[in-house]
C-alpha cells in the first residue's frame, strides 16, 4: 500500500487568500493512502522543505504530492528534497493550486477551494501509481555552432574558443561583421564602429578553435541538445582557397548593376565583390545573379587578371552536414520599410533616407567617402530633419514596441553632422526621448546644449518635395504650434524588426516567436538567453531590439551557458520519456510516422520466445517524452513514463468524481 | 471460372511459388461458403467463387505473415491488401493476389446485394496479380449519398438512432475479429490495466466501444464491410465506415488503400489541415 503525504503550501497569502487551505489538508489526510497532510506558509523555504523530510522520515511515507505552485516553478525543487529523503524523485506530484486556482478564481473562494481540493486529489490518484524512475545520460559533443557573424555571433564565438572549445560560425554574408561594421561612431562615447568591431572580427578569424564559414546557411536541423546534427549549405563563392585578396578581380569587374548591400542601396556594386575593404574572410564572391558571364555566357574579365587562378566558374554549392553540442542563434535584424509610411513618401522620396543610410553617406568608407550630400543630386546640405520612432511605438504598423537604439542614435547622428558641417542645422522630431543606459542621458543632453540640435516634441505628418527642398509639416506639441521646416534631407530613424526569414529560420529548431517574430526566450528575466529548445541559446537583435553593450553582454552570456553546458562530463536526461511495449506492439510503424524528433526505431527483434516481429523501440537518448507516440498508438502499445495511461485515467476517474469532503 | 481459379492456383502451388492459397469453398448449404486454406495441389478442387463469397479474406494476412499465399481477392478486398501493405503488416512479395471477376454479392440474410455492390466501380478488379473471370460492366462511381442524407439529421435525431443501434450490441467483438485492420495483438478493449472501457454490455460502454475503434480505423479502414456483414444484431456499421471514408476523402483527400506513397491523414500534419472538428 502507498505511504503518501500530502504537503499544502500558502504561498504566503497567494494561495492561502484565496484557497481554504487546511480544508485542503484535512480533506487530503481522509484520502486512501495519504499517511499525513499539513499545510505550511511557504513549502518551498528551508523550514518547509524540512517539514517534508520530518514527515518522511516519522511516517515512512513513500511518495508525495506538493499542492503548491506550478510544477514549472518548484518540481525540481521538490524532488530534490525527496532525493534529499531518500525517495525516488519521481515519486513526487505536484497539484498547482496557485496558477491554476487562486490566481485566477479570486472571485469565488469556496469553489476556488473545491477545485484546489480536486487538484491535490487528483495528483493523489497520479502519484498513487507512480513508479521509481531513474535519471539517464546522454553523452555531448564538445563543439558549438554559433549562427550569424555579427557582433553577437563573433563575440560568442570567441568568448567559446577562448574557454577552449572548438567553434563553427557560420554567416549568411561573405563577409562577418554584420550591421556594426555598417555603423560610422558609435554611442555614447563616439568611437569609431569599424576600429573597435575590426580587431574582433580579425580575432575570430585568427583564433585556432574557431573555423569560419562565410556565405552559408543553416538548412537543417536534427538531433538535441548535446547532439545536435545540422546541414549547412556553402553557398558557391565562384572563387576557390588559392585566392590572396588581391582585389584585381573587384577593381576589372565591368558588372555595375548590382547594389551594395553593405552600403544599404546607395551605390553600385561589382558582380565579384566583398561586401568591405576589411572584409574578413577577405575573398570575394561571384553575385551571379548580377555576373556578365553568368548572365550572357561572355566575359571571364576576373578569371583572365586573377594572378592566382583562383575563380572557380563551375563552383556549386555544396552541403555538409556536422554535429554540435549546442547553438547559439545571432542572426540579427532588419531594419523596419518604410515605404508603407504614406506621410514619409512611402519610400520613393530619394532624400528621405533610413538612419542607416545616413550611417553609410557620414562614413568615411561610405559611397561618398564622409562627404553627407542629398542621394537625388548629391547637393551638400544645411537643414536636416530627423524623424523618430519610424516602425517603433506605432500601432497602427503593427510595430507598437520601441526599438530602444533610434533615440540614441539620432542624437549621435545629429551631433556628427554637426561635427562635419558646423553650419548645418538638425531638427528632431521625438515622441519622447529614451536614453537609459550608462551615459545616454548625458549624450543627448550634449546634443541639445552643445550642438544645438532643435528638438521638437511631435510627429510629422506629410513631406513635400517643393523646389529641389523637401517641405517638412509636422506639431510641435510643446508649443502648439504648427512647423513646416525647409529640409535638404530626412533622415528617419527607422526601427528595428527581425530578419526576413526568421520564423521560417525558427521552425528548423522548434523555436518559438512573439507576434513579430523576434526569437523567445525561456523567461524573460531568468533564462534571457536560453530557448524553450535546450541547447539553443539567442543572443543579440534576433531576440529583441537592443544596442551593442547589451548585444555583447547576452552574447557573452551565451557563451557562458554554452561552457556551462559542456564542462560537464555527460548531459543528464529526464527519464520522463516513452517507452514500448514490445509484446503488443503490432508494428504498424504509426508512431515511428508520427514521432518529430526521429526517436523510435523500427526492429525486428524476438519478442517471444522463437517469435520474431517487426516492432517499435525508443531511443532513449533522444526521445523528449512529448507523448505523440502514446496518441497515435491503437493498440495502447507505447507509454509515457511518469505520464503513464493508468496515471492519467486514474486521474480522469478522480477528476469527475464528486468531492465527499465533511 | 472455378476451374479458371482451380488451375491457377493448382499451377502457383506445384511450382512452389506459395504455401498457402487462400480462397472459398461451399459450406453447409448453397447460400454458404467459407474461407479455404488449401496447401496442395490435389486439394484446390475445394475451391469456388461465386455471389455468396462476401468475406474479405485480406482478414488472414496478418495471421499468416510469414508465409508466401495466394489470395483470391474480390475488387473491393484488394484496397485491405495494399493497406496492410503499407501498415507492414507483411511484405507485398509475399502475397499473390489473385483478383476474382464479381458481379456483386449477396447478403444471404436478406437476399439482396449489399449497399456496395450497388455502387461499386471495382467489378473488374484494379492492381491484382492474376485476374480470373470478366465481370459486366462496372462503370458505377462510388457515391455517398446516403451517408450525405443521413448527415442531414439533427444531432439529437442521430444520437438518438445510435443510442438505439448500440443498445443492441452484445459485445460479441465480431466487428472487430473480422476487420483487417484491427490487428492488434491486444485490443484495448479487452485491457484491464489500465482498464480503458468497461467490460459490461451497457449502452454507453457500446457505444464507446464502437466510438474508439472507428476513430482507430479512420484513414486505414478501406470500407469493405466485413464487420457490418459479420454483426449477428446487424447495427448498420456501413454507416459508420462509410462516413469514415467520406471525411478521410472530403477532409484529407486521402483514400486508404488507394496510394502506395501518401501517408494516412491521422499520422501527419500540415498547416492547412481542415480544423472543423475543433471548436
Amino acid at each position: 500500500m502507498a505511504r503518501i503525504g500530502v504537503f499544502v503550501c500558502h504561498c504566503g497569502t497567494n494561495i492561502a487568500g484565496v484557497v481554504d487551505v487546511t480544508r485542503v489538508a484535512k480533506y487530503a489526510g481522509s484520502l486512501p493512502g495519504v499517511k499525513v497532510a499539513v499545510d505550511y506558509k511557504f513549502m518551498c523555504s528551508d523550514p518547509g522543505q524540512n517539514t517534508i523530510i520530518d514527515a518522511i522520515k516519522k511516517y515512512g511515507l513513500d511518495r508525495l504530492v506538493v499542492s503548491a505552485c506550478s510544477p514549472r516553478m518548484h518540481e525540481a525543487t521538490f524532488r530534490r528534497t525527496a532525493e534529499r529523503a531518500g525517495i525516488n524523485p519521481y515519486m513526487v506530484e505536484m497539484a498547482n493550486i496557485r496558477e491554476h486556482v487562486a490566481w485566477v478564481h479570486s472571485d469565488d473562494k469556496e469553489l476556488a477551494t473545491q477545485k484546489a481540493m480536486k487538484l491535490m486529489e487528483m495528483a493523489v490518484a497520479k502519484v498513487r501509481r507512480s513508479e521509481a524512475l531513474s535519471k539517464m545520460f546522454a553523452p555531448i559533443e564538445k563543439r558549438a555552432l554559433v549562427i550569424g557573424g555579427g557582433i553577437a555571433g563573433i563575440q560568442a564565438a570567441l568568448d567559446i574558443a577562448g574557454a577552449g572549445y572548438k567553434v563553427l560560425l557560420v554567416e549568411k554574408e561573405p563577409s562577418i561583421g554584420g550591421r556594426m561594421a555598417q555603423l560610422d561612431k558609435t554611442f555614447p562615447t563616439l568611437d569609431c564602429s569599424a576600429c573597435i568591431l575590426t580587431p574582433k572580427m580579425v580575432a575570430a578569424a585568427q583564433d585556432p578553435n574557431i573555423t569560419l564559414l562565410t556565405y552559408a546557411e543553416v538548412t537543417e536541423v536534427c538531433g538535441f541538445v548535446g547532439q545536435f546534427e545540422v546541414k549547412i549549405k556553402k553557398k558557391a563563392k565562384s572563387v576557390n582557397s588559392k585566392c590572396i585578396g588581391c582585389g584585381v578581380c573587384t577593381t576589372k569587374c565591368p558588372s555595375k548593376k548590382a547594389l551594395s548591400e553593405f552600403d544599404e542601396k546607395l551605390a553600385p556594386r561589382k558582380a565579384i565583390y566583398t561586401p568591405f575593404p576589411q572584409a574578413v574572410p577577405n575573398v570575394p564572391v561571384i553575385d551571379r545573379t548580377a555576373c556578365t558571364f553568368f548572365l550572357t555566357g561572355k566575359c571571364k574579365i576576373c578569371e583572365k587578371v586573377c594572378p592566382t587562378g583562383a575563380i572557380d566558374y563551375t563552383q556549386q554549392d555544396e552541403f555538409i552536414k556536422e554535429k554540435f553540442g549546442a547553438v547559439v542563434v545571432a542572426t540579427g535584424f532588419d531594419i523596419y520599410d518604410h515605404s508603407n509610411y504614406g506621410e514619409y513618401g512611402y519610400g520613393e522620396i530619394k532624400d528621405v533616407i533610413t538612419g542607416l543610410q545616413f550611417e553609410r553617406l557620414i562614413s568615411s568608407t561610405g559611397p561618398t567617402a564622409g562627404h553627407v550630400t542629398r542621394p537625388s543630386d548629391h547637393r551638400e546640405v544645411k537643414n536636416v530633419v530627423f524623424i523618430q520612432c519610424v516602425g517603433s511605438r506605432d500601432e497602427a504598423k503593427k510595430r507598437p514596441y520601441c526599438s530602444r537604439v533610434c533615440c540614441m542614435y539620432t542624437a549621435k547622428q545629429a551631433m556628427l553632422l554637426k561635427d562635419h558641417y558646423p553650419e548645418t542645422q538638425a531638427y528632431v522630431f521625438y515622441i519622447d526621448i529614451r536614453s537609459a543606459g550608462k551615459n545616454y542621458e548625458e549624450f543627448v543632453q550634449r546634443a541639445q546644449n552643445e550642438y544645438g540640435v532643435l528638438y521638437l516634441r511631435g510627429r510629422v505628418s506629410k513631406i513635400y518635395e517643393r523646389a529641389n527642398k523637401l517641405l517638412v509639416k509636422g506639431a510641435d506639441t510643446l508649443s502648439g504650434a504648427q512647423v513646416e521646416i525647409e529640409a535638404d534631407l530626412v533622415v528617419l530613424a527607422n526601427g528595428f524588426e527581425p530578419k526576413k526569414g526568421a520564423k521560417e529560420f525558427a521552425q528548423l529548431f522548434h523555436m518559438s516567436s512573439d507576434q513579430y517574430g523576434f526569437y523567445n526566450e525561456l523567461h524573460p528575466k531568468l533564462a534571457p538567453v536560453e530557448t524553450a529548445i535546450s541547447g539553443v541559446f539567442v543572443a543579440g537583435c534576433c531576440q529583441s531590439p537592443k544596442d551593442i553593450p547589451d548585444t555583447v553582454a547576452m552574447a557573452s552570456a551565451t557563451a557562458a551557458k554554452v561552457c556551462a553546458l559542456f564542462a560537464k562530463e555527460k548531459l543528464e536526461v529526464e527519464p520522463l520519456i516513452a517507452g514500448v511495449n514490445q509484446l503488443t506492439c503490432s508494428g504498424c510503424e504509426t508512431c515511428y510516422n508520427v514521432c518529430p524528433y526521429s526517436a523510435i526505431e523500427m526492429k525486428d527483434k524476438e519478442v517471444k520466445r522463437g517469435e520474431v516481429r517487426h516492432v517499435a523501440e525508443v531511443l532513449e537518448s533522444v526521445c523528449k517524452g512529448c507523448g505523440a507516440c502514446v496518441g497515435a498508438c491503437y493498440s495502447k502499445a507505447v507509454d509515457l513514463k511518469g505520464f503513464t495511461d493508468r496515471q492519467v485515467l486514474d486521474q480522469v476517474e478522480t477528476a469527475t468524481a464528486p468531492i465527499t469532503d465533511n | 471460372m472455378d476451374k479458371e481459379l482451380q488451375d491457377l492456383i493448382k499451377k502457383l502451388l506445384t511450382e512452389k511459388k506459395v504455401d498457402y492459397a487462400i480462397g472459398y469453398e461451399k459450406a453447409y448449404d448453397e447460400f454458404s461458403t467459407r474461407p479455404a486454406f488449401v496447401t496442395s495441389a490435389e486439394d484446390t478442387a475445394r475451391l469456388i467463387f461465386n455471389k455468396y463469397c462476401i468475406n474479405n479474406l485480406g482478414l488472414y494476412l496478418t495471421k499468416l505473415k510469414k508465409n508466401k499465399i495466394a489470395l483470391i481477392c474480390k475488387g473491393c478486398d484488394i484496397p485491405t491488401v495494399r493497406e496492410l501493405v503499407k501498415e507492414k503488416q507483411f511484405s507485398r512479395e509475399n502475397v499473390i493476389v489473385i483478383g476474382a471477376a464479381c458481379d456483386g454479392v449477396l447478403d444471404k440474410r436478406t437476399g439482396k446485394q449489399p449497399e456496395k455492390c450497388l455502387n461499386c466501380g471495382v467489378k473488374q478488379p484494379k492492381g491484382a496479380d492474376f485476374t480470373v473471370g470478366t465481370a459486366k460492366d462496372s462503370t458505377t462511381a462510388r457515391n455517398f449519398n446516403d451517408v450525405a442524407e443521413f448527415e442531414k439529421k439533427s444531432s439529437k435525431e442521430k444520437m438518438q438512432f445510435w443510442d438505439r443501434q448500440f443498445e443492441k450490441c452484445i459485445r460479441c467483438y465480431a466487428c472487430r475479429n473480422v476487420c483487417p485492420v484491427c490487428y492488434c495483438p491486444d485490443c484495448f478493449a479487452q485491457r484491464s490495466m489500465p482498464e480503458y472501457l468497461n467490460k459490461n454490455v451497457d449502452a454507453e460502454e457500446n457505444k464507446m466501444f464502437h466510438m474508439i475503434r472507428m476513430q482507430h480505423v479512420f484513414g486505414r479502414c478501406t470500407d469493405c464491410k466485413a464487420c457490418d456483414t459479420a454483426c449477428p444484431v446487424n447495427i448498420p456499421l456501413t454507416l459508420l465506415t462509410k462516413k469514415l471514408a467520406k471525411d478521410a476523402k472530403e477532409l484529407f483527400n486521402y483514400e486508404s488503400g488507394a496510394d502506395m506513397d501518401a501517408r494516412p491523414p491521422l499520422s501527419t500534419y500540415d498547416e492547412d489541415d481542415p480544423e472543423s472538428g475543433i471548436m
